[in-house]
């Protein structure tokens, strides 16, 4: 354990895209709009777009992003079909629930880390009521119990102590990140009680657990974005960045 | 004493009618904010939770629901940013349309998933803008099989009267600032004609 801590810490201090992700500037205008003035004013119709989200690798983004497309195409759409056609809703909704409890105990840590203590709280409620009596985190009991589910992570963690996203990032498989992302999942992975107790198959067989899982229940929405995008790499790199500024916001 | 008093009095009065009339100038505003959203929920809800409806109606009546409440000429110009100067009326006339038909073809379909779902106005607020016209609306969307709701916010604009949409935020997803930035990325990359070629192709009449 202090061996794998150990490494966290050593490649996280020495790690230079680290310190590049620390020293570039963000997302946090991606809003074209600010609060301040009207949105809807002439001069903004006619301001230049900025794209603001730093892409320096985008040649080989956008080629990891088409063998993505098509790995997706050929075999993980086709079975997130299937699963998402032939397994009943309920059950549909209990490996949802398996999954958002074993993200618990990383969501905890990171609500500490974040100084977020009443929702720590609730996390950990959370967990010891669905591992217990929702039989294992299948059934989520503390939902019913008006206990609300939240999720973070480190590389939000970072955000919250004025991390920026830094460069853009495609991964085999995983899809769209960022450098301070790619980190925070570097640090999770390392970090989390429930995966180092478990042995390699076992956490190769929940990993693509999970991608089926998440496939199917953003089916629609991922196929939006691949078939009637008309440039899905920027659609997804914008929306990822959107949607982790959102988070960072909350 | 007793004149300045009644002076005194007379003030707060004033002061009183100038805030009852401020607020209630502002609690009009927000109510019929509130009043065209809950409107056009009802309008989307009410078609398609109708079970004797066809297919193809309730199509055509999302679709009506969907070009009266959004402002597509405006989101249309925002979208291409500088790059709509370039146009000529007849090429901005066309880019509208592809556009707003290219919006339609994406929308449209979704709002038929909702047939299960309790969309709830959570609050309502005014963007900053100096002449407040500009707001904020969020909701919350529960579905009966998910326990926990996520939110669908939209913004709204107040031209001559009449309220109109011009973005949907979907878990801090805009939808105007991500279609900016792929059309800028598309333009940049292979010009406006390209551009225009893609929307074509996306529209059902159109050809590649």
């Amino acid at each position: 354990m202090i061996y794998r801590f150990a490494l966290v810490v050593v490649i996280t201090l020495l790690n230079p895209f680290f310190l590049l992700a620390a020293s570039v500037e963000g997302y946090y205008d991606l809003y074209y709009f600010n609060n301040q003035n009207s949105k809807m004013s002439e001069e903004t119709l006619a301001n230049d777009y900025v794209d603001t989200i730093e892409d320096p690798f985008q040649p080989i983004n956008q080629l990891i992003f088409s063998i993505n497309f098509t790995i997706d195409m050929l075999a993980i759409e086709p079975v997130a079909y299937v699963y998402k056609n032939t397994v009943p809703e309920v059950a549909q909704d209990r490996v949802g629930n398996l999954f958002d409890n074993l993200s618990s105990p990383i969501t905890f840590l990171n609500q500490i880390f974040q100084g977020k203590f009443e929702q720590a709280s609730q996390t950990l409620g959370r967990f010891i009521t669905n591992t217990t009596l929702g039989l294992g985190g299948l059934v989520d009991v503390a939902s019913e119990f008006g206990v609300e589910k939240a999720q973070t992570d480190f590389g939000l963690t970072l955000a919250h102590y004025g991390f920026k996203g830094g460069p853009y990032l495609v991964l085999p498989i995983i899809g769209p990140t960022s450098f301070r992302d790619l980190l925070g999942k570097g640090v999770d992975f390392f970090s989390d009680p429930i995966s180092r107790n478990l042995n390699n198959k076992t956490n190769v067989y929940l990993g693509i657990g999970k991608i089926i899982y998440v496939r199917a229940d953003n089916y629609d929405l991922i196929n939006n974005i691949k078939y009637k995008s008309l440039d899905p790499y920027t659609f997804m790199k914008t929306v990822y960045y959107q949607n982790r500024t959102g988070k960072t916001n909350e | 004493m007793n004149k300045l008093t009644q002076n005194l009095t007379n003030h707060l009065k004033l002061l009183a009618l100038i805030f009852s009339l401020f607020f209630a100038f502002e609690s009009r505003c927000d109510s019929d904010i509130r009043d065209f959203a809950q409107e056009t929920v009802d309008r989307i809800l009410h078609v398609v939770t109708n079970d004797n409806m066809s297919s193809d109606k309730k199509s055509a009546l999302l679709e009506k629901t969907f070009l009266e409440v959004v402002d597509i000429p405006w989101i249309a110009r925002y979208t291409l940013g500088r790059h709509w100067a370039k146009l000529t009326p007849t090429q901005s006339a066309e880019f509208t349309k592809l556009y707003e038909q290219y919006l339609v073809n994406i929308y449209v379909p979704n709002f038929k998933k909702y047939n299960s779902d309790q969309v709830t106005i959570t609050s309502i607020q005014n963007l900053g803008s100096a002449d407040k016209k500009e707001y904020l609306v969020k909701t919350t969307i529960e579905n009966e099989r998910r326990t926990t709701a996520y939110s669908i916010n939209f913004r709204v604009v107040r031209k001559d009267d009449k309220l109109q949409i011009f973005d949907f935020i979907t878990e801090g997803v805009s939808m105007i600032s991500t279609q900016r930035a792929e059309f800028n990325a598309i333009i940049s990359a292979h010009g406006l004609d390209y551009l225009f070629t893609k929307l074509r192709s996306r529209n059902p009449n159109g050809e590649e």
